[in-house]
């Protein structure tokens, strides 16, 4: 606004009327600034976003983990169930194995 | 102004009012926002509509798991899963949806029929058919159910399962499938040492906890619940509110117990196997001990239910104080021993049986019949105890305490035969455990007499099995414990044993014990243990119980009822192998009222379980085993071939590309010998696969 005079609320008005607001506040010369500001701010908005989708994944990998988990469990307690010493035989006499519980302790190679 | 000028300026002002409108929309905009920000209340029915949603979660803990000492588990927490249906899903939609709903609905039903018949196969366990499943959905269908139960209590490898079939496998909206959650927790023995162990539904469950390990370690199976707060993003998805408290939770610790759970199964076994032959059994306690330290590897409590089956519903091991009858000798013999009193060999004489200064108390039928025997007129003591005369050591207790009985209950209490050990697992019984006190009011020499051999005291199994533990532990005496730690991740948080309570006799006394307690299994009351597949010592026990004022039926004598019928508890106790102690053992039944004439002794039922133990232990123990060198020649396998399956018969296999481990394992467990060549994989076999073989025939196959 140079040679125009000084910024009164009335020259303030009178450029708002004309349209020149920006020009009169010297905006140009922080647009750098502005535009820095605006990039900011998107890069907080996708950042958020970005968070955000990443926890939904975490929350997903958490849910796939924790039926793995369960899965794991359940597993273990059917393999436990099965590795009773009276399961085992009970098992081997359904499969009309002649194959029974020792008798007497096994032999153990030794090591050298 | 010319007509020009004003064509020129007409763009000029068209800006002016779009800007001019765009500015006052601007301020509008701007005063809106104020407004808003600063003075607009929503409607407070509207409020939660518009903010986001945020929800406090628990997070439950994880209940630590139950392990035996050799890591195998006991008891594990896992969801099962709860299946419902909404059965009226998109019927709406499809009445309402004319012709085009009508096939909608036609193919919903079919897809409906499909499921129940996938239902039936999957759950083929609860043993309903398709039509069951489906009149139950569409009856549900015609009566607009929305959450019509399924099944109830499926583990995760079925859900997968039923989540493939027709309409499962479509969004909740639209097939109806409603999953529910529900912790449970796990036993994969089963109810095998059940009452050590304890149960409990889940972690919420506080209807049995002061039972077992479940009970007793609560406090640290349970864990802590943590919270955190859930918010639900744009996409309606929930997500953790990071900008909320988060506690995270505390999942139980393990507790590793002392139990081998082999052992208890093959303790469990004997105990019920031997019982359910005797229907005058009520029921029965068995506990094995290590030597060593003190710790409990076995503990079954077994008692006869009103259908005649077994069942672990009371601790009788470690909750039960009676009379233990003739196992208690040891005690007296130990005692006479480290008081120098006597040796094994010292004679007493017989007197036919009779205690001529106490008339009251019957003739010992043993010392007749060992008179008759050997026509001896004395005893040793040793002889005595061998035979489990009551005379013997009534004798002995009179004559060298019967002017002070102090020093005889003193060395009683010094056995800790009436200390709780601080057990985790005791219940409360009937009773207390109990010692004469000489300064009792109505304390008689009688009850001096009826202590030596094991009536007018009352000790558990358990205080027993800890006393002749201390026998073969050289006299020193480890307090009995059932929880080895507590482990995080497997780290041990907390440890419990072993610990030396004392040393309750001298190593010559222990010694001179074990070798008049395996005299008792090799000539004495406990035969039956001789032919066991190592040397045990150990004590025969029989004792009349107590009978409650309703069981007597007016009867004065507290042992027998008004028809003379009277309840029996045998026991026996002892430890193997005889000459370098590993394992302590004591197994004990109890009768209901038997009628007079009728007895059991612990030479029965309780030592034949007692080497149904001691074989079952035997084979399974590593420590017992034979140590072969790595070199050398295995011998050739004679006899007959050992028959691993039903496939024996079956076609010859194809051997073709296996290892020879794997094709000698197909050749054997399908009936055949395998002679072979080479070295790789089977690259030709003799006969050919699919054809048919002798019995017992040699199949021949070359590796390269």
């Amino acid at each position: 606004m140079e040679g125009k005079g000084k910024l009164t609320a009335k020259a303030v008005m009178k450029s708002i009327w004309s349209g020149d607001i920006l020009l009169l506040l010297r905006v140009d010369k922080l647009l750098p600034y502005i535009l820095f500001l605006f990039a900011l701010g998107w890069i907080n908005i996708f950042m958020n976003y970005k968070i955000e989708q990443t926890m939904v994944q975490v929350e997903k990998n958490q849910k796939i983990l924790k039926e793995y988990k369960i899965y794991h469990a359940q597993k273990t307690y059917e393999f436990v169930k099965m590795n009773r010493i009276s399961t085992v035989e009970n098992m081997l006499e359904e499969a009309g194995a002649e194959v029974s519980a020792p008798e007497k302790p096994a032999f153990i190679i030794k090591d050298k | 102004m010319s007509a020009a000028d004003r064509d020129k300026r007409r763009p000029s002002r068209i800006l002016m009012y779009m800007y001019i409108l765009l500015l006052l929309v601007s301020v509008v905009i701007a005063g809106r926002i104020v407004y808003i920000q600063y003075f607009w209340q929503p409607d407070p029915k509207y409020v939660h509509h518009f903010r986001p949603q945020k929800m406090r979660t628990v997070i439950e803990p994880r209940r630590g798991t139950v392990i035996d000492a050799n890591g195998k588990l006991l008891a594990i927490s896992t969801p099962l899963y709860n299946i419902y249906m909404d059965c009226y899903v998109q019927k709406e939609a499809n009445d309402a949806n004319g012709a085009k709903g009508a096939e909608a609905e036609r193919e919903w039903v079919r897809k409906a029929g499909r499921l129940s018949k996938g239902l039936s196969e999957v759950l083929a366990s609860q043993g309903r058919d398709s039509s069951y499943y489906m009149n139950r959905i569409m009856a549900g269908r015609a009566r607009k159910m929305q959450h019509r139960s399924i099944v109830m209590r499926i583990d995760h490898g079925t859900l997968l399962k039923l989540q493939e079939l027709p309409l499962f496998d479509e969004p909740a909206h639209k097939g109806g499938l409603i999953v529910e959650t529900e912790e449970r927790r796990l036993y994969p023995y089963g109810t095998l040492a059940r009452r050590v162990i304890g149960y409990v539904k889940n972690n919420k469950d506080t209807t049995a906890r002061h039972i077992g390990i479940e009970g007793k370690y609560d406090h640290v199976l349970h864990g802590k619940a943590g919270v955190e707060w859930l918010r639900r993003t744009d996409k309606r998805k929930l997500i953790q509110d990071t900008d909320s408290t988060f506690v995270a939770a505390e999942d139980g610790i393990d507790v590793r117990t002392t139990l081998d759970i082999d052992m208890q199964d093959i303790a469990d076994r004997a105990l019920r196997e031997n019982m359910a032959n005797e229907g005058h059994i009520n029921g029965g306690c068995a506990v094995i001990m290590d030597v060593k330290t003190g710790a409990i590897k076995a503990m079954v409590n077994l008692q006869r239910d009103s259908s005649g089956h077994f069942s672990e519903v009371f601790n009788m091991a470690a909750g039960w104080p009676s009379e233990p009858g003739s196992v208690f000798k040891s005690v007296t013999l130990m005692t006479l021993l480290e008081d120098g009193k006597i040796s094994l060999d010292t004679e007493i004489p017989t007197c036919h049986g009779h205690m001529r200064d106490m008339p009251d108390i019957p003739r010992d039928e043993y010392i007749m019949n060992y008179e008759r025997r050997t026509g001896r007129s004395t005893i040793p003591v040793v002889e005595g105890f061998k035979i489990s005369s009551n005379y013997v050591f009534r004798r002995l207790v009179k004559d060298h305490y019967g002017s002070s009985p102090e020093e005889f209950t003193s060395r009683l209490h010094s056995y800790n035969l009436d200390a709780n050990f601080e057990f985790e697992l005791a219940e409360r019984g009937s009773g207390k455990p109990r010692i004469p006190d000489p300064h009792e009011s109505g304390w008689t020499m009688s009850d001096l007499v009826s202590s030596a051999i094991g009536y007018s005291v009352r000790v558990t199994p358990l205080q027993v099995v800890t006393f002749y533990n201390a026998i073969a532990n050289k006299g020193k005496m480890m307090k009995p414990y059932i929880v080895e730690q507590t482990e995080r991740n497997g780290e041990a948080e907390k440890k419990f044993g072993p610990v030396l309570l004392n040393s309750i006799c001298s190593k010559a006394t222990a010694d001179t014990l074990a070798r008049a307690l395996s005299m008792v299994t090799l000539e004495g009351t406990a035969k039956r243990l001789k032919n066991a597949k190592c040397t045990v010592a150990g004590k025969t026990g029989t004792a009349r119980m107590h009978l409650s004022p309703q069981e007597r039926k007016g009867s004065r004598d507290p042992y027998s009822d008004n028809r003379g019928r009277k309840k029996h508890q045998a026991t026996f106790v002892g430890f193997f192998p005889a000459d370098a102690p590993k394992y302590t053992a004591i197994v004990v039944t109890y009768t209901g009222l038997l009628e007079p004439g009728i007895n059991v002794y612990g030479g029965q039922t309780p030592a034949a379980t007692f080497k149904d133990i001691v074989d079952g232990i035997w084979a399974y123990e590593t420590d017992w085993s034979t140590h072969i060198k790595p070199e050398g020649r295995m011998p050739d396998m004679e006899g007959p071939y050992i028959n691993t399956s039903r496939t024996e018969g079956s076609p010859v296999p194809d051997l073709h590309g296996l290892g020879l481990k794997d094709a000698m394992y197909a050749i054997e467990n399908n009936g055949y010998k395998c002679t072979y060549s080479g070295s790789g994989h089977v690259v030709s076999q003799s006969p050919a696969a699919g054809s048919a073989a002798k019995k017992g025939g040699t199949i021949k196959i070359v590796l390269k």
